[in-house]
């Protein structure tokens, strides 16, 4: 069996009165490429800030390679996971080049100014999201779906074994999408990083994602290969929408349309 | 009668209640053997001793308007530098004749003085009074005036502000045949440095001691460049003698020609200087 | 990038220009030979020459040193802000420090009897230093310290602190009034060597612990939680910037009274000429800070007819139409 990288026992988070997370258990292996999938509100954001030790869970376990997150030293365990989130914020002015290079942090002492290797990492990150003619503008003047290559490439950069991505592809057009899901393969299968994608697409996740969590309610409600998950009964408990399900004739992969209301 | 604002004030009969809004007018009354009609002062009219027992009616910039209402006042006498314009109007306006006024030298002084008698019903009184501070005032002016002292008259030591061109100190200055050492720079309280001290280089310093600070920090005054200091020619004159256009101010002018005078006898023969004296 | 290695030397001249142009202007008038001759420790000869010696040496060379500490101080400070608030628009007067200083400042001026200077600095410390730490722990919760309460905090303490101004200068003897205006607009005259000597520690002190959290700062600009998954210790970071930053600007203030706009636009003069990271920004900030001080203090004290400006007027009217051409040069984000 492989190793276990991230793993979710009984977790139960509460906000106010509500249970965002109520009781989940899950296995997150190393060199898969996962998918939390679920509709907004389901708890998918939440999971993965407690993986990363943002927040603590209230009830239940989790680790992170057999450990729990508040036991690592924050730049040990940056090391071993990175987030991408949203867009970064855009006060003050910033290069791509200089953006991507704080992915470097947790390797760099205090006086590192950005050794050889650290140049080299962040070039090879510009040149795996195809942001390299672009390392000297200013993080302002490019485009959303570049701005959104670029938080990946800090992720890369920053070199851990599994990037945690929460709804990445949100605002990206659909060119977009494709290429970035391109680049967390290609990740995967030169640098043997796991990805652990929280999302609602379900068409492109169906076609990356080698294992599928399908959250609903707070629960992981189905677990397992994309064709054991998606399955018309599945998707319409848990997103309240009939799907039909079959195979994309050229890749193989699981195909999920959505039927309209008779 | 017209006061300084212009505004006619006509009463019907000599006033019997009266208000005084600043110290200096405060003195005045006093001085015209009025003060059985205050019927209130400002926190700050501490002359003559007995004004201090008098009803306050709040400060300067911020005089009481119940207060005053309350005190049934038949006069309100103002000054125009200083009490807020706005109260006054409503003073006025509730039927209170208020008379302002707002002397810039010592004529303009002894003037007040004689237009407040008359106001007061005592106008023989207010001519003597206002006859015998001219006298005193006169015989000062026509002392020695030879050697002519640079003076500077600061009103605070830190930082360092002088009465400028156009101030009552200044006009005190220059009647006792000194030279303003401050009047080189425009405005009427000049911030100088201690460099500008080195270029004007006074004589005399007088300071006006306010409740501030009254000594120079000894890194000011080690500067031995500077003959004020080096001759230890520098003086502290009581802040209200000096501040209020009143009576007292030419006890202030007496005072500040015994300063000159006692220099005048310790340096004979100063040459008047002219370099540097401005800027 | 933009000539990386030209722009510290360069910087550096421009400060060593604006030192020798303050040393050599004021009311005394010197030659530069006298100026440098005092320098040196050489006399130009003659009663004067001693006189000018002292003159540049304990009147004007305390004001550079102490324009150099304050305004390279009130600029650290700034970017500290700027980078812990995520606003371009903070400065270090904007947690409580300003207010703070002054209450404590007016209370030595118009309170305490008064003829010994000693108590001032002391006072203005002690307040600005118990208002930033006010400020601080109302804003902290349980779970960390976040920008938006501490901007919160920061304006309903630093109302309140106003209104304490306002009523001590009401409730004060009109004497004293002017000298505590004077202090509340800045004032750099108040230099001596000494003084001077006390300060610097604090403030190189101040200025190497911010320099060591530059790295921290260039990830703070990520955002909280991002920069707490890329490795930082964000809790621990923010507050040491924060009372780092405050402790500074409170210093300073102590000594020199509130000079503003220095802390608000040399950061975005410095950004423009070498970037937003910290490892340069700060020591860029610094050395323009001093520079724009000094150069304001030169202004304050030859411009104005009426003797000497208070140098916070000259950073004000200087500040306010540099800060609207940055912002044009700059584009659409400042």
């Amino acid at each position: 069996m492989r190793g276990d990288l991230l793993t979710a026992k009984a977790l139960t988070f509460r906000y106010g009165d509500r249970d965002v997370l109520a009781g989940v258990d899950l296995r997150v292996g190393e060199g898969e490429v996962s998918v939390l999938l679920g509709p907004n509100g389901a708890g998918k954001s939440t999971l993965l800030k407690i993986f990363s030790g943002l927040l603590r869970p209230h009830v239940g376990e989790v680790t992170v390679l057999g450990r729990s997150p508040s036991s690592y030293g924050r730049r040990e365990m940056a090391k071993i996971l990175s987030v991408v989130g949203q867009d970064p914020p855009l006060d003050f002015p910033m290069s791509v080049e200089e953006y991507v290079m704080l992915g470097r942090f947790p390797h760099q002492g205090f006086f590192d100014a950005g050794t050889a290797e650290d140049l080299r990492e962040v070039e090879r990150a510009l040149a795996m999201t195809e942001l390299a003619d672009l390392g000297a503008r200013g993080l302002h003047e490019i485009s959303a779906g570049e701005r959104q290559r670029a938080t990946v490439a800090r992720a890369i950069a920053q070199g851990a074994r599994v990037m945690l991505l929460d709804e990445p592809t949100a605002y990206l057009d659909i060119y977009h999408r494709v290429a970035f899901y391109e680049i967390i393969t290609r990740l995967k299968e030169t640098c043997g990083v796991s990805a652990l994608i929280a999302s609602h697409d379900l068409s492109l996740c169906a076609e990356y994602g080698e294992r599928i969590f399908l959250m609903s309610g707070g629960k992981v409600k189905a677990s397992g290969t994309p064709e054991e998950v998606l399955t018309p009964g599945n998707v319409l408990a848990a997103f309240g929408v009939a799907v039909l399900c079959d195979r994309n004739p050229a890749t193989g992969a699981v195909r999920v349309t959505p039927q309209r209301k008779a | 009668m017209k006061d300084d604002r212009g505004v006619s004030v006509r009463l019907a009969a000599a006033p019997r209640r009266v208000v005084s809004l600043a110290p200096n007018l405060t003195e005045i009354v006093f001085l015209l053997g009025q003060e059985e009609k205050l019927v209130g002062v400002t926190r700050y009219c501490n002359y003559p001793p007995r004004a201090a027992a008098l009803p306050r009616i709040g400060g300067i910039v911020d005089p009481d308007v119940e207060r005053i209402v309350a005190a049934d006042p038949d006069l309100l006498l103002c000054t125009t530098d200083g009490n807020p314009k706005e109260r006054v109007k409503i003073l006025e306006e509730m039927g209170i004749p208020c008379f302002a006024v707002g002397p810039q030298n010592l004529d303009a002084i002894f003037e007040t003085i004689e237009r407040v008698g008359a106001l007061l019903g005592v106008p023989e009184k207010g001519r003597k009074e206002a006859g015998a501070l001219r006298v005193r005032a006169d015989r000062v002016s026509r002392v020695q005036r030879a050697p002519s002292p640079r003076v500077l008259f600061v009103v605070s030591t830190s930082p360092i502000i002088a009465a400028g061109n156009g101030t009552f100190l200044d006009e005190l200055v220059r009647t006792t045949g000194g030279r303003n050492a401050a009047g080189g720079f425009a405005g009427r309280y000049p911030r100088l440095s201690v460099e500008d001290l080195l270029v004007v280089g006074p004589d005399i310093i007088l300071v006006a001691a306010m409740a501030g600070v009254e000594e120079f920090s000894p890194s000011v005054s080690r500067w031995s460049e500077i003959p004020a200091f080096r001759n230890g020619d520098v003086v502290t004159l009581d802040g209200d003698l000096v501040t209020r256009p009143g009576p007292r101010m030419v006890t202030a002018l007496e005072k500040v020609a015994e300063v000159l005078s006692a220099w005048r006898t310790r340096h004979p023969d100063v040459p008047a200087r002219t370099k540097g004296e401005t800027r | 990038m933009r000539g990386r290695t030209l722009v510290f030397p360069l910087l550096a001249a421009a400060f060593v220009g604006a030192a020798a142009l303050s040393l050599s202007v004021g009311p005394v008038q010197l030659s530069l030979g006298q100026v440098f001759s005092a320098i040196t420790g050489g006399s130009a000869g003659g009663v004067s020459g001693e006189t000018a010696a002292r003159v540049v040496l304990t009147l004007r060379l305390p004001r550079i040193l102490l324009g150099v500490l304050v305004g390279g101080a009130l600029s650290s400070s700034g970017v500290a802000f700027q980078a812990l608030l995520r606003n371009p628009l903070a400065d270090p007067y904007i947690l409580g420090v300003s207010g703070g200083a002054a209450v404590g400042a007016m209370t030595a001026k118009l309170l305490l009897p008064g003829d010994s200077f000693l108590p001032l600095p002391i006072c203005a410390f002690l307040g600005a230093a118990i208002a930033a730490s006010a400020v601080f722990l109302l804003a902290r919760r349980r779970s960390g310290i976040s920008r938006e309460r501490l901007i919160l905090m920061g304006v309903i303490i630093g109302a309140f602190l106003n209104a304490l101004i306002m009523m001590m200068v009401a409730l004060a003897p009109p004497g004293r009034i002017p000298g505590a205006v004077y202090w509340l607009m800045g004032d750099l005259s108040l230099g001596t060597l000494g003084r001077v000597g006390m300060l610097a520690p604090y403030v190189a002190a101040g200025v190497v612990l911010l320099f060591l959290l530059s790295r921290g700062m260039d990830l703070l600009l990520l955002g909280d939680e991002a920069a707490f998954q890329s490795g930082l210790s964000v809790e621990r970071v923010k507050t040491a910037v924060y009372l780092t930053a405050s402790l500074l600007a409170g210093t300073v203030v102590a000594v020199s009274g509130l000079i503003g706009f220095v802390g608000l636009i040399v950061p975005h003069g410095a950004r423009s000429i070498v970037g937003s990271g910290h490892r340069r920004l700060l020591p860029a900030a610094f050395l323009l800070g001093g520079t724009f001080l000094i150069v304001a203090d030169v202004l304050a004290r030859t411009v104005g007819p009426s003797g000497e400006l208070p140098v916070g007027a000259v950073t004000a009217l200087a500040g306010a139409p540099f800060f609207l051409y940055l912002l044009r040069r700059n584009g659409r984000k400042p």
